[in-house]
């Protein structure tokens, strides 16, 4: 028979009950070793760069970011980044910053980027084995220096200040260098493809920012980017759906704008860009995701070339970064989130009249040059920012002219003999392979057919 | 061959009864409003019976009929019944996510064709979009392929998708009534799911639920399944209820489906049984299986009279 689990556990002599637990303490190489392959590099150097962005709007909360700007190097087998965007508080150092996960009693940045407490410490790991950060703001500053190896091996969960100090900083701003890069790091850092993928992501995820003045400098050339853009006219304008998601009682609302419409022509920055607190996490997107192949692609088609002018543009903005849908590594949305899944259905219905648009685009191609009223319509179309589109929240578009009625045909082939071909060929006196099938069949049908 | 060239609807007996119950259940709309401020949406084809019915017996006037032998569009539009029937040509998975899905709306999607992706994206836009007090139904083709059980689970998941299949279905039980039975279980799962997502984002009150009415199986030739319901927010479930659906003998909640069966009988046998309708305590005196006199009595309200006219 077998005892009760509860039974057994009364273990000791005297009968007495022992608190029986699991141990479940973190260890650091989980953090050292393991969270670090949940990331890219890319993307962890991304997550440093977040930070920063926080920085920016704790000091500028209208959101003008003129002046400030955040410099990366990925040379001499370093990794810096600095900014001058006002410095992490010493108290927040002490209490917050370094702890792995964030504490619920930790201050909240309205409308920030870093939410989960990871960002910095992953990317630190990832990136190599000695770090270095020093910061300062108007009132104090601060500096560490660690070497992970000698961190991994003392038991406390500390990192010990090199200097702490309630002076304000001489610069302000943080600037955070990592030596002994690993040595994957220092061989992607050694490619060209690698560093301009590294920029071209870093403009992409920050692309709202860059807007609102912030300059990023990577290995001293600054960032440009371009704005977001749609087409726009009189007669094509793109969709827009907005809403505020106020489902729970106290918590701070979800701002969600969605626009779908049409772009230029490029398959690789076609579909769905998403956006949390104005970070891509999710660009052109053409999977199942953001629903294309929705419905066994009968709601919504696999995503295919000839939508490479589509554009959808979906921002969340909430107070409360953890509300929004996003994953932890920023590289995605939380597809489970209720908040998505609701949106998805949105963006769904947004799309589907654009891609309407382009399937009756995509058909005209068989007529001749001169007769493609819609190629034509959207031939010498510009692109406009988005702020600046106009749009009755619809997608309006030309409407396909209504086809001319003509009897449906079909094709039918088949292999004969020649000789016997040519035998046909001879006694109805005509030339081509074709009109053979055709009387052929003309003479069976009005024979037995009619 | 288009189904309207190749059948009168107008001769389907159990699809007009159908039509006709389907009528005196959205009559029972008003407590969400007026049912002449509904829009009626379906597939006309070139006898929009179901338009015609819609129109004199409950007043609707806003009138959609989605048509997609575009090559046709002139001898429907001779066909036009009325003036306010809005005739769109195209694809129906084209065309519905196009509409404004503002007004109350009935929505039939009669298809002929069985089961597939495009009926469930259909059946999704509809969910996706309709607001609350609108009635969704859904016709299909339910007639088993004429193959063996592993092929019917074969081509049915060809038709939806895998992932659309439900778990638990025997392969060997979509004979018969089984294939309508799954069928059914495809639509209102994706009728559930697609409002739970939405609802996703709700405010309580204005979350969405699904009551279904409808789940009919009949065959006036092959077997077809119809089914749907209607979709009301929370805080609109005293008008729900006040509708009092559950008063028709024919509206279906769940899994158990009303057969309309068509009992074959003169006229003579018809005029004699109705004139003892509602039955009292004795029972009908005519000389014909009990079965069949419960069959007629079960739908003589609804039933057609076919004549032989010239008009």
């Amino acid at each position: 028979m077998i005892e009760p689990f509860a039974d057994r556990l009364d273990s000791s002599e005297d009968g007495s009950r022992e608190t029986m637990v699991a141990n479940a303490e973190p260890t650091k190489e989980f953090f050292i070793e393991m969270l670090v392959k949940d990331i890219q590099l890319i993307r962890a150097i991304i997550d440093l760069v977040d930070n920063c962005v926080d920085g920016a709007r704790r000091m500028r909360p209208s959101g003008n970011f003129d002046g400030l700007t955040i410099g990366l190097s990925t040379k001499n087998e370093e990794f810096s980044v600095q900014d001058n965007c006002g410095g992490i508080p010493l108290g927040t150092a002490r209490s917050y910053a370094f702890r792995f996960g964030r504490p619920s009693d930790a201050e909240n940045l309205d409308h920030s980027v870093g939410q989960f407490g990871v960002g910095m410490k992953r990317a630190l790991f990832k990136l190599g084995s000695k770090f270095h950060i020093e910061s300062g703001t108007s009132l104090d500053h601060f500096k560490i220096d660690c070497d992970v190896a000698l961190w991994k091996s003392k038991p406390d969960w500390t990192f010990d200040f090199a200097i702490a100090s309630n002076e304000p900083g001489e610069n302000i701003g943080t600037k955070i260098l990592v030596s002994d890069l690993h040595k994957s790091v220092k061989d992607d850092f050694g490619l060209e493809n690698f560093q301009s993928e590294l920029a071209r992501s870093i403009r992409d995820a920050h692309i709202d920012s860059l807007e609102a003045g912030l300059s990023i400098m990577f290995n001293g050339n600054q960032l440009t980017f371009e704005p977001l853009t749609l087409m726009s006219s009189e007669i094509l304008k793109p969709a827009l759906f907005e809403t505020l998601i106020e489902e729970e009682e106290g918590a701070q609302p979800i701002s969600v704008r969605i626009y779908a419409g049409l772009g230029e022509s490029d398959p690789q920055r076609a579909g769905w860009n998403a956006f949390c607190n104005g970070r891509l996490v999710l660009g052109s997107d053409q999977t199942e995701a953001t629903g294309w192949g929705e419905g066994n692609g009968k709601t919504i088609p696999k995503f295919h070339n000839q939508y490479a002018t589509f554009r959808g543009y979906v921002f969340f903005d909430c107070n409360d970064a953890s509300r929004l849908p996003w994953n932890t590594t920023k590289t995605g949305v939380d597809l489970d989130s209720s908040t998505f899944k609701a949106i998805r259905a949105e963006m769904i219905k947004l799309m589907r009249p654009v891609i309407n648009f382009l399937n009756h685009l995509d058909k005209e191609k068989e007529n001749p040059d001169d007769q493609r009223p819609l190629h034509d319509a959207v031939g010498g179309m510009k692109c406009v920012t988005i702020k600046e589109t106009s749009t009755s929240g619809k997608f309006e578009y030309p409407q396909p002219k209504p086809r001319k009625k003509t009897p449906r045909s079909g094709r039918i082939q088949y292999n004969k003999p020649i000789e016997r071909i040519n035998i046909a060929k001879k006694i109805l006196d005509i030339k081509t392979h074709r009109e053979v099938g055709s009387l052929t069949f003309d003479y069976y049908f009005d024979r037995e057919c009619t | 061959m288009a189904s309207f060239e190749k059948v009168n609807y107008t001769l389907r007996p159990a699809k007009s009864i159908e039509r006709k119950m389907l009528c005196e259940c959205f009559r029972r709309l008003t407590p969400f409003s007026e049912i002449e401020s509904y829009r009626y949406v379906g597939f006309g084809s070139t006898y929009f019976s179901d338009f015609s019915l819609i129109h004199r017996s409950l007043g609707i006037s806003n009138l959609i009929s989605i048509e997609r032998e575009e090559e046709s569009s002139e001898r429907f539009e001779f066909n036009l019944p009325f003036r306010s029937i809005d005739l769109q040509m195209g694809q129906s998975t084209d065309l519905l996510p196009e509409l404004d899905w503002s007004p109350r709306t009935i929505l039939w999607l009669d298809y002929d064709c069985k089961i597939n992706a495009d009926v469930l994206a259909d059946v999704a836009t509809f969910c996706r979009s309709c607001t609350s007090g609108s009635v969704l139904v859904v016709t299909v083709n339910s007639q088993p392929d004429s193959e063996s059980d592993q092929c019917r689970l074969k081509s049915l998941t060809r038709r939806v998708g895998e992932s659309k299949i439900p778990t638990d279905i025997d392969p060997s039980r979509l004979g018969g009534w089984g294939t309508a039975e799954c069928s059914y279980r495809i639509i209102g799962a994706e009728i559930e799911s697609t409002i739970s997502h939405r609802n996703g984002v709700l405010p309580k009150d204005n979350k969405l639920d699904y009551r279904q009415l409808f789940n009919f199986h009949y065959r006036d030739s092959a077997r077809m399944l119809t089914t749907g319901g209607v979709v009301y927010k929370q805080c609109e479930l005293s008008e729900t209820n006040a509708c009092r659906f559950e008063q028709l003998d024919f509206v279906r909640n769940a899994g158990d489906a009303y057969e309309i069966l068509v009992p074959n009988l003169t006229f003579k046998e018809m005029r004699h049984i109705e004139a003892q309708l509602p039955r009292g305590e004795g029972g009908i005196e005519i000389p014909l299986d009990e079965q069949d006199i419960v069959a007629y009595e079960r739908v003589y309200r609804y039933f057609p009279i076919f004549v032989e006219a010239e008009l």
